[in-house]
């Protein structure tokens, strides 16, 4: 028979005779909830919900882009449309439908 | 479960929620992977043991053992299973066990996981590949090696002796 064993084999048998761990070892307090929501919040777009992102973002980058334009250009489009109302002064054809 | 096996093998420095929130994360996003091909709870348990043991590895230092850091306890226990062939008391077990411990918390996670399915909570070998995914062989060499590399560290602790 062996009777010869190593000092690691003694000590985990020594180790094996401890008591087992009585903590609680069920999950804390929100604990599901939180995992929920951080597991919720890592789950990967989809494509459409990418395009509507992007979309809505475009849409309001083009309106400040237009109002940019706009306000830059503001003396020009005044111009443009005092241009265009002599321009419908002077025309006969315009006078005569106006006046018809 | 998650908890248990969080506890059995929290590396330092790691909160034990934070490891088990984690581990409910990948649950979470990789479910769709589980084919069902084996039961639940040994998926859970994979996941949970693989992500110990990578935080394990992500700890680059371990820390040294000497016998000055040793309580009375673990050091009486120590020096009679390298000094005597008798077995360590039940009376002496928590000391052995927090003794063991540090012993296994100076081989590499992959080494230290092995002895502590294999020798502690007494895993077939079969489990262990299951709980981890590699295979017997494997199993067999990284349990041998570990067991050669406790047996130098007990031949030092013997030549250094408690002072």
């Amino acid at each position: 028979m062996k009777t010869h064993s190593s000092p690691w084999t003694r000590l985990a048998a020594g180790a094996r005779l401890a008591p087992t761990d009585v903590r609680d070892a069920s999950a804390p307090l929100g604990f599901a909830t939180r995992v929920s929501a951080l597991g919720l919040a890592r789950i990967e777009p989809t494509f459409s919900a990418l395009f509507a992102r992007f979309s809505l973002r475009s849409l309001g980058v083009c309106g400040l882009l237009m109002v940019l334009g706009v306000t830059l250009n503001f003396s020009s489009v005044l111009n443009a449309f005092e241009a265009d109302a002599s321009i419908t002064l002077n025309d006969p054809v315009a006078e005569w439908l106006s006046a018809s | 479960m998650v908890i248990r096996i969080v506890r059995a093998r929290l590396p330092r420095r790691v909160a034990e929620e934070d490891l088990s929130q984690e581990i409910f994360l990948k649950m979470f996003t990789r479910i769709a992977q589980y084919q069902g091909n084996v039961p639940f709870n040994h998926w859970v348990s994979r996941i949970a043991v693989t992500t110990c043991i990578d935080h394990l590895r992500a700890q680059k230092r371990r820390p040294e053992f000497r016998w000055a850091d040793l309580s009375e306890n673990e050091a009486d226990v120590l020096d009679a299973v390298l000094t005597s062939e008798n077995e360590v008391t039940a009376g002496d077990a928590l000391a052995a066990h927090e003794l063991v411990h540090k012993l296994l918390d100076q081989l590499k996670p992959d080494d230290r996981t092995v002895l502590q399915l294999l020798d502690l909570e007494q895993k077939t070998l079969v489990e262990v590949s299951s709980l981890t995914g590699w295979n017997i062989t494997l199993i067999k060499v990284r349990a041998f090696r570990a067991r050669r590399k406790l047996q130098k560290l007990f031949e030092d602790l013997k030549k250094k002796e408690r002072a």
